[in-house]
């Protein structure tokens, strides 16, 4: 027989060379993995006792985590950071300190790279208080890592940025506006002045976006600034201005002209916030919408007045004689879902 | 004997020539993914996006199940979309006409009443029977309906929808549980993105923990394996590879994730394209490069989904002719895209791509192989001739060998020797079995595309919980 070709046996060898490295590469990384795995849960174990206030061991898990690559612990430290907060955090950041992380974290946000910089704004809440490099990355060119600089902001950061973060809901991507609305909610109070602000001189397409957050945040200081947005020309703004009205008492009347509305949507709102507001003296208006046109508005009546109890069950009941089909329906699977009402096709 | 000669050298160049422009993209690609992959790990190193999220003004998505004759896993496939972690989800599935018990089940799983069909009508559908909710949970929508295939299940869906983004999924596929979280982050970073797809992996031998896919065992059954060893190196490589180039046109059927409103505004999906996936995303591209305002096509690496590859060979073949068809069909639709500078990168090198390596280069082998084998077999070419062509070959087992490490650097998708040296042996027969056989099919499928045809063909269901004999 012949001898092969050099060429081929070339080949081979170089097939059987790459088939042997993917086992052998496996053996390495599954080694490694078992590796770091036990370091980590050991980096954690320390970790834990510190935070929770065993400070004997604070020196010696700074040493341990200087020992190691920064890229190592530092994923681990933010991890960790996500969880804690209070006493357990001024912790961490005192041991982020003593183990000279935070030197690696600034070089982060000071990056030329914004891939790098993006990381640093993930990182940056291990800064100690008070520290400007927190929050400066939320005037970066770069608009994801305005995002993340946002969405890492502690509650008391976000305090203190809400104007800039107000204007983060009209930033380029989407990003950047889910997370300073994110980062207002987080602020809760502290971030009432700047929104109350912008609600009552904002006509930009952030205006949405922050009627959002202030149907998350019940505090009457919004209030004025969500009305005027209840009579404008965008039903998308009126919509979520509707929903927000629900968050204060005396907001029944400007319920009942949005149950009403032109849009189904400011409609479908209004009929949430009923329920939400417990107005049940508009019950029968709620009724009303059940024979909308528009299945979303119909079926929020139909919630709203199953979320009312027994007035709102009444108002079902009501109903099911109903001319139009649509009501007729609507309140027969509403009852149905409570277990109230007699259907055929419950029955069977 | 001169002709034979030539003949024979055509013939084994025709050969080498498709492999070696196969081997030659596949290296190109996995370069081009290293560079990918680092630069997306770089970015989303220590980022989670964790609390964005999981807040409730998280953009609402609405997964679109379309549904035929899927009663043995339909239940259990809805369970697990709605116990997914993403906080603002609507699942609308579709009952495409079943003849078993898929609308039966579904009712009783999910306590379904019926509501009167209204809807805004966006996109044309066969007729909706009836529109079910559910008491059991609100998120849930149920569209009973004529059948008119995936496409009109898809885009009956479509209609009722109410989220920003729409998830458009098979029946039978698992996906992981913050699969969406990763998804929608594309969205989010940029407006121009239309459609995010992500890596998909398969389920025959996996373990399972709390109903959900726990860990992935190397399949037993070389047919499975070398799926598993393709369709590592079809998302590792060949859809990564295309994000910086900007030439992704596929988002698999399996798992993608869409802007609602940019599928409306190109007529959602192609009810007469047998690749209807693919079609919609050459479309969503083509569209948007017309409009002046070019759209971008994500692929994160992350495994987000789980599905069961074909265990028989006859149903495998049908999938590969239909994929086939479909590769075809879409490149003959938009032919005008077609080395056409005005489609940038799709145009130029995304679509010459598919159409020399992925419908030419098998055509041209399987013809290569085939004189090759009848003028050994005659005696007109000695074997030691067709060194050229084990060399090819060879390179090929070796850029697949070079997929997995990459991929067991980055995912851990195999985490035992045992499996590892399991899909050893599965790249060999991928290469030296499943490849012929793939494109014995590819060919059944150009005959079938010839003569016009694109009917779909059925895919026999297990059901997921129920332990193949190989399962842990």
């Amino acid at each position: 027989m012949d001898a092969l070709p050099t060429e081929l046996l070339i080949a081979a060898a170089v097939t059987v060379g790459t088939a042997v490295s993917f086992v052998a590469v496996g053996l390495f990384l599954d080694f490694s993995r078992w590796r770091a795995r036990r370091r980590t849960d050991r980096i954690h174990e320390l970790l834990a006792r510190v935070l929770l206030a065993d400070e004997s061991k604070a020196a010696e898990a700074a040493e341990r985590l200087a020992r190691h690559r920064p890229a190592v612990v530092i994923p681990l430290v933010q991890r960790l950071a996500a969880d804690v907060h209070g006493d357990a955090m001024v912790r961490l950041r005192a041991l982020v300190s003593s183990a000279a992380l935070d030197r690696h974290i600034r070089s982060r946000v000071n990056s030329r790279r914004w891939r790098r910089r993006a990381q640093g704004a993930g990182l940056a809440n291990l800064l100690p208080d008070g520290d400007p490099a927190r929050t400066a990355l939320l005037d970066d060119p770069h608009p994801l890592v305005r995002a993340r600089c946002a969405e890492a902001l502690e509650s008391s950061d976000a305090g203190a940025c809400a104007e800039r973060l107000v204007e983060l809901l009209d930033d380029e991507v989407d990003a950047g506006k889910f997370a300073a609305q994110g980062a207002l909610i987080h602020a809760g109070s502290l971030a009432v002045d700047a929104l109350a602000e912008y609600l009552m001189t904002g006509n930009d397409d952030g205006v949405r976006w922050a009627l959002e957050v202030a149907a998350n945040l019940p505090d009457p200081d919004l209030i004025p600034g969500i009305r005027r947005h209840l009579d404008g020309p965008d039903p998308e703004r009126r919509a979520i201005a509707t929903r927000a009205v629900a968050i204060w008492a005396d907001g029944v009347d400007e319920l009942r002209d949005r149950l009403v509305d032109d849009d189904p949507h400011v409609r479908a709102a209004a009929a949430d916030a009923v329920a939400l507001a417990g107005a049940e003296e508009l019950a029968a208006h709620v009724g009303r919408l059940l024979g909308d046109r528009s299945w979303i508005v119909r079926e929020r009546a139909g919630r709203s007045l199953a979320a009312m109890g027994p007035t709102g069950v009444m108002t079902l009941r009501v109903h099911l004689d109903d001319e139009d089909d649509y009501a007729r329906d609507m309140a027969r699977q509403v009852l149905d879902t409570l277990g109230l009402s007699h259907s055929p096709a419950r029955a069977a | 004997m001169a002709a034979i000669d030539l003949i024979a050298r055509i013939s084994m160049w025709i050969v080498v020539g498709a492999v070696a422009v196969s081997v030659a993209s596949q290296i190109g690609l996995f370069i081009s993914a290293v560079v990918e992959l680092r630069r997306i790990r770089l970015r989303d190193r220590h980022q989670l996006w964790r609390r964005m999220l999981a807040s409730p003004l998280a953009p609402k998505i609405t997964i679109l199940v379309p549904a035929y004759n899927e009663e043995v896993a339909i239940g259990e496939a809805v369970g697990q979309l709605l116990s997914l972690t993403y906080p603002n989800l609507e699942v609308v599935v579709v009952n495409d006409g079943s003849r078993d018990d898929t609308m039966g089940e579904l009712e009783r799983t999910f306590a379904l009443a019926p509501v009167l069909p209204v809807f805004r009508k966006m996109v044309d559908t066969k007729p909706v029977r009836q529109l079910y909710r559910s008491p059991i949970d609100e998120r849930l929508v149920v569209v009973d309906k004529d059948n008119g295939g995936k496409a009109d299940a898809l885009n009956a869906a479509l209609n009722v929808a109410s989220g920003d983004l729409v998830c458009a999924i098979d029946a039978d596929t698992i996906v992981a549980p913050d699969a969406l979280q990763q998804m929608v982050a594309p969205f989010l970073a940029s407006r121009r993105t239309v459609a995010v797809g992500g890596t998909i992996r398969l389920v025959n031998n996996a373990s399972w923990k709390m109903n959900r896919v726990d860990v992935l065992h190397a399949p037993r059954k070389p047919i499975v394996g070398a799926q598993a060893v393709e369709y590592a190196r079809s998302f590792l490589v060949g859809r990564l590879a295309w994000n910086p180039i900007g030439g992704n046109i596929i988002i698999s059927g399996a798992f993608g994730v869409f802007r609602r409103s940019s599928l409306i505004d190109v007529g959602g999906y192609e009810h007469s394209s047998i690749g209807e996936d693919m079609e919609l995303i050459v479309r969503l591209r083509r569209a948007a490069y017309e409009a002046g305002e070019p759209a971008r096509v994500e692929f994160t690496p992350d495994p987000v989904a789980f599905t069961e590859a074909p265990e028989s060979i006859r149903t495998l073949a049908r999938q590969r002719n239909r994929w086939f068809r479909g590769l075809l069909d879409v490149l003959m639709r938009h032919r005008r895209m077609m080395l056409n500078p005005r489609y940038g990168s799709a145009g130029m090198l995304a679509m010459p791509y598919f159409l020399i390596v992925e419908a030419f280069a098998p055509i041209m082998e399987v013809v290569g192989l085939v004189t090759l084998g009848v003028l050994v077999a005659g005696g007109w070419l000695p074997p030691s001739d067709l060194m050229p062509l084990g060399i090819a070959y060879l390179a090929s087992i070796a850029a697949s060998y070079l997929v997995l490490i990459l991929d067991d650097l980055v995912f851990a998708t195999y985490q035992s020797t045992r499996d590892r040296l399991i899909l050893s042996v599965h790249v060999l027969f991928e290469q030296l079995v499943f490849r012929p056989m793939t494109t014995i099919w590819r060919l059944w499928g150009l005959q079938l595309f010839l003569r016009g045809r694109t009917e779909w063909g059925a895919q026999q269901r297990r059901g997921f919980s129920t332990p193949s004999p190989s399962t842990t």
